[in-house]
């Protein structure tokens, strides 16, 4: 028999449990930091994410854009492109008539948002950010409708026509819930993608930086990739 | 008034044979309906079962890294430490899970290598070969000359 | 099918096709002939013939609404999901409430205003399955005393609210769309209301067809006056619809954000469905104010090709807006052309398919529940209007 007194004490503990979110105390998030002066371009995180994640031909989990910036008649004129997403490298351009101002490759993935918008208009909850600030898919549950494609304003998310679900990055979650470095991160030869959690010493000296970049912070998604190195011009 | 209640019958009836069927298929559990994380009720999964952990087992990894492949090849691993080519074996070779079985050899081309080090618009300078078309034996891999785990000379 | 122009993400391409430009097309018909059976209702009695035929003609278009949206899924075997486990801050799952609010609003409201034919055919219909399909769908209610019918009438009167209320937010299926913040062309505050006024517009011009339609199935005479009224309402719809659009593309062109430069030149690939939506819509009101002055089968005439044009023209704006904003890619750096392929999911086939399937089912209802009696048909038992025993 429980007392009166403990019964009023779980039930308390029932009511707050059903009216407040459980939130995650510690900060366990995860966050990506992309230096753009260390990419050379070679794309091996493109084959490599494609080959660990059976990405199919075509599409991109992640792709390395390039950006070229050159005057162009006293105005600054920005020319991007991103053959195969980069995947067999990059050749030469012929910018040799032009005065060149900058010139970087951007690695780019899902940005893995706070207030991801492709969670919030899928109609039957099957991709959701979990507490260390994934955002994932069930490819079980997914119905198909690429709404959440037309949602996401990085171009992340791209539709498997073989398993008929939408299919996305997942920073590896599967490794890294093993202890492992996603493996794009793990192939880079020159330290251009810097993954870990955010009060890891690393990223945490990174995110000091105050030039550090969001893409497209006018939305509101509060995406966990950042950028050292860009300019203006990338979004 | 009869036929009014009567219809009425029918629509609460049609209505409840819907939110039944609704929550039979929930019932039936996450082969059929998979879960979503609840969090107002404060559980993992509404069916006790939490998502993330099936994205984990799907999954397994390919790139399995350096001391993976120190097992057999520790010779070539200690000396890439010393070099420049102190990254992943991964990063020229591919994924390693299935090796040996699987063939990692890497082709033996200027133009592999160049695919980092060859001048192209963009790319930091800090792995360029400014005279890649005259350096070295052009007609000839960069192998003769560098050793690819261990390049610079010296 | 597709092919980029200027710098596009590498995984873009124009996902929805032409079915879920259907889809919200048959929607805003829906809106439109629902509200112009509220507006008969409540306010204009003139209208009161026609009440039975719009019922039988909206039914099918609720019916087949889904159909689109369906096939488009990747996982069309899945879609029950929607109501399994919702989302409820994404506006599809919303729909899907508000949808089976709607059919079932349609659903009784056929019933109520039916009911007393269906205690007639069931004791008159010669064909015996169809005289058993009557004798079920009176429920085993034969009570059709004053007092009963003038319950039906209060009973319609409050359904017809709900299905008007259920309607205008199905409309508003076009939030499906405005609430992508990401696509510049969507991500307007008046894309909403445009889309109902051109719903409306569609939505009328289909009642007046489907009127002069039956009207001939029938061989019932066409009452001018109705014309006059429906035509009326579509005429300042369309107004409204064609103002709304214009004004929103105006405005767009003047603030010159980010995304105009692009949109400016996706727009060369949308040539011909909007010079489609212009001219429909300019001609239709044309014809729309015209028809008022000519009487005959001048009248008919003009308004039939009036409503063809308006349903024409709300088209190519629904193809502009779903297919047109997906042109534009994310990056605001390039843009893909589309051209819709013959064959498959997606193809032109599939999507005349889905169009005719509404038609199709109109048959099979107007079968069952003829809104009009034929004229040839001598009746020499003429209809009983308060009473019939109990047989």
């Amino acid at each position: 028999m429980i007392s009166r007194r403990e019964f009023l004490k779980s039930g308390i503990k029932l009511a707050i449990i059903l009216t407040l979110p459980v939130s995650s105390a510690k900060s366990e998030k995860y966050v990506y930091v992309i230096d753009a002066s260390r990419c050379i371009g070679c794309g091996s995180c493109v084959r490599a994410c494609r080959e660990e994640n059976n990405v199919p031909e075509g599409k991109y989990r992640t792709w390395v854009e390039r950006y070229v910036v050159y005057m162009n008649e006293g105005i600054e004129e920005v020319y991007v492109e991103s053959p195969e997403g980069g995947e067999h490298g990059f050749e030469d351009l012929d910018f040799s008539d032009k005065e060149v101002l900058r010139a970087y490759f951007v690695p780019k993935l899902c940005m893995h948002c706070e207030k991801p918008p492709c969670v919030k208009v899928c109609p039957v909850n099957a991709t959701w950010l979990t507490d260390d600030g994934f955002v994932l898919i069930d490819e079980d549950h997914c119905i198909g409708c690429k709404y959440c494609i037309q949602a996401c304003p990085y171009g992340a998310r791209y539709f498997h026509e073989e398993k008929h679900v939408v299919d996305k990055c997942t920073w590896c979650y599967h490794r890294v819930k093993r202890g492992m470095k996603p493996a794009c991160v793990h192939v880079c030869p020159t330290g251009a993608r810097i993954f870990g959690k955010i009060d890891d010493k690393e990223i945490e000296e990174r995110l000091r930086d105050p030039t550090i970049k969001i893409l497209k912070p006018e939305l509101n998604t509060r995406p966990k990739v950042f950028y050292q190195k860009i300019g203006w011009e990338v979004w | 008034m009869k036929h009014v209640t009567r219809a009425l019958l029918l629509f609460v009836f049609i209505v409840l044979v819907f939110i039944s069927a609704i929550f039979t298929l929930r019932a039936l559990g996450e082969e059929y309906y998979p879960g979503i994380p609840d969090s107002l009720l404060g559980i993992k999964g509404l069916y006790g079962y939490d998502r993330n952990e099936k994205v984990i087992i799907r999954n397994e990894p390919d790139f399995l890294g350096k001391e993976y492949c120190k097992n057999c090849h520790e010779e070539i691993y200690e000396k890439s430490l010393k070099g420049k080519h102190d990254f992943e074996c991964e990063t020229c070779h591919g994924a390693g899970r299935g090796h040996p079985d699987k063939d990692l050899s890497v082709e033996n081309t200027r133009d592999f290598c160049l695919n980092c080090h060859k001048p192209v618009i963009a790319r930091p300078d800090f792995s360029l070969v400014y005279d890649w078309e005259t350096h070295g034996y052009p007609d000839k891999p960069c192998t003769v000359c560098h050793d690819p785990h261990h390049p610079w000379f010296g | 099918m597709s092919e980029a122009f200027g710098y596009v993400y590498p995984n873009h391409e124009v996902f929805w096709g032409i079915l879920i430009v259907i889809y919200p097309y048959f929607v805003s018909i829906i809106t439109g002939m629902v509200t112009i059976y509220a507006i008969s209702e409540f306010w204009r009695k003139e209208l009161k013939p026609l009440e039975k035929m719009i019922l039988v003609g909206t039914f099918p278009f609720v019916l087949s609404a889904l159909l689109p949206l369906l096939l488009d899924l990747g996982q069309p075997q899945r879609a029950f999901e929607i109501y399994v486990t919702p989302n409820f801050s994404s506006v599809m799952a919303v729909f899907g409430i508000v949808y089976l609010t709607e059919l079932f609003a349609i659903l009784g409201e056929l019933w109520f205003v039916y009911r007393v034919d269906f205690i007639w055919w069931s004791q008159t219909e010669r064909n015996p399955i169809k005289r058993l399909i009557y004798k079920i769908l009176t429920l085993g209610v034969y009570d059709i005393s004053k007092k009963a019918i003038e319950i039906d009438h209060k009973v319609i009167k409050v359904l017809t609210f709900v299905e008007l209320i259920a309607a205008w937010c199905l409309s508003y299926v076009s939030f499906l769309f405005g609430v992508v913040k990401s696509n510049p062309w969507w991500n307007t505050t008046i894309l909403p209301v445009s889309f109902v006024f051109g719903g409306l517009a569609a939505g009328g011009a289909m009642v007046l067809i489907l009127y002069l339609l039956f009207s001939s199935y029938y061989g019932k005479r066409v009452d001018e006056k109705i014309i006059d009224i429906i035509s009326n309402y579509v005429f300042f719809f369309l107004l409204a619809a064609f103002a709304l659009e214009m004004i929103n593309t105006i405005l767009y062109a003047y603030k010159e954000d980010i995304a105009w430069a692009v949109i400016r030149i996706t727009s060369t690939e949308l040539a011909v469905p909007m010079a489609i939506a212009v001219i429909g819509s300019l001609e239709a009101l044309l014809f729309l104010r015209y028809s008022r002055m000519v009487s005959g089968a001048l009248k008919q005439i003009m308004v039939v090709i009036a409503s063809i044009s308006v349903l024409i023209a709300v088209f190519a704006l629904r193809w502009n807006m779903v297919i047109g904003a997906q042109l534009v890619d994310y990056s605001l750096r390039g843009y893909v052309s589309y051209t819709p392929p013959l064959f498959g999911k997606e193809g032109i086939l599939a999507a005349l398919f889905v169009i005719a399937a509404p038609f199709v089912i109109m048959a099979i209802v107007n079968y069952f529940l003829p809104p009009y009696e034929k004229e040839v048909e001598e009746t020499e038992i003429s209809r009983p209007t308060t009473s019939v025993s109990e047989a």
